[in-house]
């Protein structure tokens, strides 16, 4: 079996790919016509760090607007964060600020990447937290949830920016620079992958796994609670219920 | 709303009475009064919860008002989500308002649950002193609360619950709670709230749902376990019907093997089981089938990690070992056929287990206990459940398909251990035996036991009736399995019994069938299902099957019998309410023979057609399908798969399945393009570019068309005669361009019939000529001489005559198309004719009985009185009859008339044709002229011509086809002639034998 079980979820506008980077990953091809993601979707995989099996369960959650209430439910519970953007489209870069948003942002009041004044009474005392507003949707959002905001995600949660599509380059609106300084700022892990090409597609699942494993190590999660999207292997007598056949093949009764 | 709702209430109260009403009023007041004691925010929090616990003590008379001021409370709660008692005694209130009373309508406890999930702020509350109380009763009456909600307004609160982002997760934690008791309330609660909402579902995975109730499966003691168990059991199966992403969760968190201990059984559970352990296997087994639905993209999967767990051989035990409980078996049975639908490695998997018998320490493989359940259970939904592991063994796996028909042999003598081919084949003539056995011995005492025999077939025909289903799942979709049955020997003669007969054939299974088939027609009291089993058989075995077919006309009696079952008339008696079912069968057997007949096989096809068309007669063949496909017991088959039934009362026996509904409808909807070409005179002659241009007009209307067609043909004789005359005139044309360009030819180059000419030319000069050229023609430019000009003209011309050509070619496959076309109308008219015709000779039978009867009768009134009144009397009688006969030889001189013109049209049509094929004979020839010339001056055409002589080729073998259709009808015309004259003699023997 596994080791340890992290949970993730792939976020980010709609059409950046995200449901091709889950398929990249999990069954390594491409389908470039992708049905519009319903709710959420599910995909599984074992990875191995430092040679031990990590099973990685990701939820592939629906870009769309309308799906934003139900999609947050899946935040708290999550290890890992993929937050997908575009490199051919702006406006899904610029979205970010409104998928991600740091307290010590309004602390700074950088003007990029701040909230609009007017809530920042709001934003809750979390030292990393996720709200799920579009810009167009700020206002309404931002009313809705600032009562609940402090729990959808857990502060610990490991986040990788993800800029999608690099094997577009001709269509580039949104420069490496750009994506790396934002990154950092914001305290992410960021890589430029392309669905299609798998080009670091396994690195972007792996990193962040790597980095949660760091976490472990150094103990920064508290293991037994589940609400940061992080599980032990179940030990191995569990594991026995179902494997030992009760009955042979032949000669069953 | 709640104005209107309090003057309903206030009217119901006054109703009661003056006394309770001013009592109603009081403790209005007295509510509202409570109710601002809690708003107003000067009192102690000690006051407000005393408010509070004084509301709950007015009861009923409060839920109005509280309900319209719910926010107070939970503003309340929020406020103090340290104060235990406070929050219990607030929840405690809340629930009791929207708790609904069984007896009463309920109006105000509906409205408040829906004032209470409208504010999405109230939930928050709920589930932030979820979140923040771990006291026992506080927790319990939130699950109390909740579950009152859901039971509701179960879709609404589904909606308010995903709007609030942690909520879910904080009923997932109330699941987790060590306090058994609030556990297992917030079972019952996640129960209604996984009903059919799929993102909730989902959500519910997400935060580990599966595990947390596999666990508590597990602590509560599996199979052992008791209703917490079946609950959970029923939780995980609504997170999983028909929600592909849990099932692919469920499957990839190694959820799938942990269901097996639920299906573990004792062997003491064998004989009784109790009634906790029966139902919590009976919900496992709906969990499974969740996983394996039909049509679903988990299901391949499912059903491999299903097998792979060794959970497979676990239901097998179920189903085929010794439970005493007929459900459990049942379903296990059928749970296990949809293990194995479709899934090609569960198939071979299933069909290599072996069962150990403990009687005789025998292993006999599943399969085989199976055919044995099949037949043999005197419980129906498990012959039933054992013909679906069949039909999902079968359907599709033509491997499997053809074992099976292997094990279709004679039986050895003397040995009791029959193969499962040899078990269905003697239940399915078990029926036979029987009556044989008993009408043969004693012919002339039949009714003395018809009646225990009727009996005995009777508990027989359920094991005969699935028997033939596993027959047909063997059958059906493969040609290989349909031979391999062909070949199937059931039974060799004993050479003792048939000492000196000489050579006897061994009997096969096809030739068995057919016997039997036509043994049930001198069976009156047969048991219809019977005919319609085999019947079943047999239409599935000719389809696609040619040498099916063929076999079938071996034997001459097949096919009269087919016929005259069809034809029989359908008497209305209750004992033959399947007879309409029966018929159609028939009429589809009939069409599988036309439909799959062997193209080769002309003369069977030509008898089969007049048999369809003048026997039967089309409208009826097909309205006999019809009728079949309109009755209750199809139309029921035709809604689709029936899912699982275990209510005793609802099974039966089902006609159809849906599987046969839609092959049947494919032979309707054959019949029906058939029914377009069967008037036509040999299909398949015929281009089939005039099929398509004549097979619309005489589907869509062909009596109608009768009247019509005379006018036709003049027409297109007029215009036909044009036509030639036109053609004509274009012939001398081109035959005087050709003589021109001869001559020029001629002056100018005497020697270029050489085929090589020596010298190539120079392309430069002839390349504008070149492209204007058709394709042909620019393959060989090369032959240019000197001078090029005038040669290039000609070759222009030449290629211009024959492009002309080509297009008269074209203009004469065009009539020739309208000319069939006016041919096959005319075949209806006779066909119509042919119909009168028939009438008109009942008519002078029935006549003739008539008149027989009179004859009887004036003798014997001659014979009692001989006075002339009497006498009159009679002759006045005579005389009426007299009156019809005229009548009636008036019709026939009438029909005779019209039968004489139709012949003169056809005769007119016939040399209509002649002249053309004369003018079209003409014309070839003077086209070959035309081609020999210009093939023998310019070596250049030589290979449009080639094409031109094939096309006129063509066109020739088409004429000929056509006069010999012709020369047939011609034939066929004479007939009715014949006829004509029959009747008229007839007619005037008739006329005579009144005048007598």
């Amino acid at each position: 079996m596994y080791a340890f079980l992290f949970k993730y979820i792939i976020i980010g506008d709609t059409g950046v790919g995200k449901s091709c980077l889950l398929l990249q990953f999990t069954d390594k091809r491409f389908q470039p016509v992708h049905d519009l993601t319903i709710g959420v979707e599910f995909g599984a995989r074992m990875i191995s760090i430092d040679n031990k099996p990590i099973k990685l369960q990701i939820w592939d959650t629906a870009g769309q607007e309308s799906f934003r209430s139900i999609t947050r439910s899946y935040y708290r519970g999550s290890a890992g964060a993929l937050l997908v953007y575009d490199i051919t489209r702006r406006e899904t870069f610029n979205h970010l600020t409104c998928w991600l948003s740091k307290y010590k942002r309004k602390q700074n009041n950088t003007l990029q990447l701040a909230p609009p004044q007017n809530h920042d009474n709001c934003v809750p005392h979390s030292n990393l937290h996720l709200t799920w507003i579009s810009a167009q949707c700020q206002m309404r959002f931002w009313a809705d949830d600032v009562d609940d905001a402090r729990a959808f995600a857990n502060s610990n949660m490991t986040i990788i920016l993800i800029g999608n599509k690099s094997d577009l380059e001709q269509k580039r609106a949104v420069s490496y620079e750009e994506g790396a300084k934002f990154a950092e700022e914001n305290g992410l892990i960021f890589l430029e992958t392309s669905a299609k090409t798998a080009a670091n597609v396994e690195e972007a699942f792996i990193n962040t796994a790597k980095k949660i494993y760091e976490k472990i190590q150094k103990g920064d999660f508290d293991i037994k609670d589940e609400t940061f999207g992080i599980k032990l292997g179940q030990p191995s007598n569990k594991v026995e219920i179902g494997a030992a056949p009760p009955a042979q093949k032949s000669g069953c009764c | 709303m709640s104005q209107w709702l309090g003057g309903l209430l206030n009217r119901a109260a006054a109703a009661g009475g003056l006394d309770g009403r001013s009592r109603q009023q009081e403790s209005e007041v007295s509510a509202d009064t409570l109710l601002d004691r809690i708003a107003n925010d000067q009192l102690s929090v000690d006051d407000k919860q005393h408010a509070i616990s004084q509301l709950t003590s007015l009861g009923k008379h409060m839920y109005q008002a509280v309900g319209s001021r719910i926010p107070l409370i939970t503003k309340l709660m929020q406020a103090n989500s340290n104060n235990i008692e406070l929050l219990r005694e607030s929840i405690e209130l809340l629930t009791s308002i929207i708790l609904c009373n069984p007896v009463n309508d309920n109006i105000i406890q509906i409205h408040n649950t829906e004032l209470f999930i409208n504010d999405k702020s109230n939930f928050a509350v709920i589930f932030n002193v979820l979140n923040l109380t771990s006291d026992h009763y506080v927790r319990y009456s939130v699950c109390t609360f909740l579950k009152t909600l859901l039971t509701n307004r179960f879709e609404s609160v589904q909606e308010s619950i995903l709007a609030c982002p942690m909520s879910v997760t904080s009923i997932m934690g109330l699941l987790k709670d060590s306090r058994e008791v609030i556990r297992n309330e917030a079972l019952l609660v996640l129960t209604d709230l996984t009903k059919s909402n799929q993102e909730i579902q989902k959500i519910i995975a997400f935060d580990g749902g599966f595990e947390i109730l596999q666990d508590i499966i597990r602590i509560e003691g599996q199979s052992e376990g008791g209703i917490v168990v079946n609950d959970c059991i029923t939780i995980l199966n609504n997170l999983l019907k028909g929600n592909v992403l849990n099932q692919n969760f469920f499957r990839e968190m190694g959820c799938i093997p942990k269901l097996a201990p639920l299906l573990q059984v004792q062997n003491t559970d064998m004989w009784i089981l109790s009634d906790n352990k029966f139902s919590i296997i009976m919900s496992t087994l709906d969990l499974i089938l969740s996983l394996v639905e039909r049509n679903n993209l988990s299901t391949p999967a499912n059903q491999q990690q299903i097998s792979h767990c060794s959970m497979m051989n676990l239901i097998i035990r179920l189903g085929l070992g010794k439970m005493s409980s007929q459900f459990i078996r049942s379903k296990a049975l059928y749970t296990l056929g949809e293990i194995i639908n479709m899934n090609p490695e569960n198939i071979a998997e299933f069909s290599a287990v072996s069962i150990k018998s403990e009687l005789n320490g025998q292993s006999q493989s599943a399969l085989l206990k199976l055919t044995l359940v099949l037949l043999h259970s005197k419980d129906l939904i498990e012959k039933q459940s054992a013909a679906h592991v069949f039909k999902c063994y079968l359907t599709g796996n033509e491997e499997a398909q053809m074992a099976l028909a292997s094990t279709i042999t004679p039986p050895a003598p003397g040995d009791d251990d029959l193969s499962i081919g040899q078990h269905l084949v003697r239940a399915l003539f078990s029926w036979e035996m029987s009556t044989t056995q008993s009408s043969t011995p004693s012919p002339a005492s039949p009714t003395a036991n018809t009646a225990s025999l009727l009996a005995n077939m009777r508990i027989d025909i359920n094991g005969f009736w699935y028997s033939s289903m596993v027959i047909i799942y063997t059958l059906r979709d493969s040609t290989h399995a349909k031979e391999q049955m062909l070949k199937a020997v059931v039974e060799i003669p004993k050479s003792t019994a048939t000492a000196g007969s000489g050579e006897q054939q061994p009997l096969t299974l096809f030739q068995k069938l057919m016997a039997a088939l036509l043994a049930t027609k001198k069976q009156q009291d047969i048991d219809p299902l019977i005919k319609i089993a085999l019947l079943k058989i047999l239409s599935i075995w000719l389809d696609k099957s040619p040498r099916v077919v063929t076999e079938f006309f071996k034997n001459g009696s097949h096919l009269s019998f087919i016929v005259e079952s069809i034809l029989q008339p359908i008497t209305s008696t209750a004992a033959n309410s399947l007879q309409v079912h029966i018929q159609g069968l028939f009429t589809a057997v009939l069409a599988q023979l036309m439909l799959n007949l062997d193209e080769n096989n002309i003369a069977d096809r030509n008898n089969l057609s007049s048999i369809i068309n003048h026997r039967i007669g089309l409208n009826s063949f097909k309205e006999k399908m019809d009728t079949l496909r309109k009755t209750d017991q199809f139309t029921h088959a035709e809604q689709g798969e029936e899912p699982f039934q275990t209510a005793l009362d609802k099974i039966s026996i089902q006609l159809f399945d849906f599987d046969y509904t839609i092959f049947f409808k494919d032979i309707c909807d054959k019949v029906r393009l058939l029914g377009t070409n069967m008037n036509k005179p040999r299909p398949g002659t015929r281009p089939s570019s005039a099929q398509s241009v004549t097979s619309p007009n005489t589907a869509s209307s062909p009596p109608s068309s009768s009247p019509a067609v005379p006018h036709i043909s003049k027409e297109q004789q007029q215009h036909l005669e044009n036509e030639n005359a036109l053609l004509k005139k274009k012939i001398e044309e081109m035959e005087l361009q050709h003589q021109q360009q001869q001559q020029q030819q001629k002056l100018s180059t005497p020697g270029n019939q050489s085929p090589l000419p020596p010298v190539v030319s120079i392309p430069t000069p002839t390349a504008p000529a070149v492209v204007a050229q058709p394709e042909p023609v620019t393959v060989t430019p090369v032959q240019q001489q000197q001078p090029t000009t005038e040669i290039n003209n000609q070759n222009q011309e030449n290629t211009q005559l024959i492009n002309e050509l080509q297009m008269l070619i074209e203009e004469k496959d065009k009539e020739n198309r309208i000319l069939s076309e006016a041919m096959s109308k005319l075949e209806d008219l006779i066909l119509e004719k042919d119909d009168k015709l028939e009438e008109l000779s009942n008519q002078i039978w029935l006549l003739n009985q008539q008149l027989q009867q009179e004859k009887q009768q004036n003798e014997q009134l001659q014979l009692a009185q001989s006075s002339q009144n009497n006498n009159s009397m009679a002759s006045n009688d005579s005389n009426v009859d007299i009156f019809e006969l005229m009548r009636l030889r008036q019709e026939n001189v009438d029909y005779d008339a019209k039968l004489k013109s139709f012949e003169k049209q056809v005769n007119d049509q016939h040399h209509l044709i002649q002249t053309l094929k004369a003018d079209n004979q003409q014309l070839i020839l003077s086209k070959e002229e035309i081609v020999k010339k210009s093939s023998s001056s310019p070596p250049v055409p030589t290979s449009p011509s080639n094409v031109n002589n094939l096309v006129l080729a063509k066109v020739e073998s088409e004429l000929a086809e056509l006069k010999i259709k012709y020369s047939s009808l011609q034939k066929d015309q004479d007939e009715i002639m014949d006829w004509a004259t029959k009747l008229e003699v007839e007619n005037s023997t008739l006329k005579a034998q009144l005048g007598k």
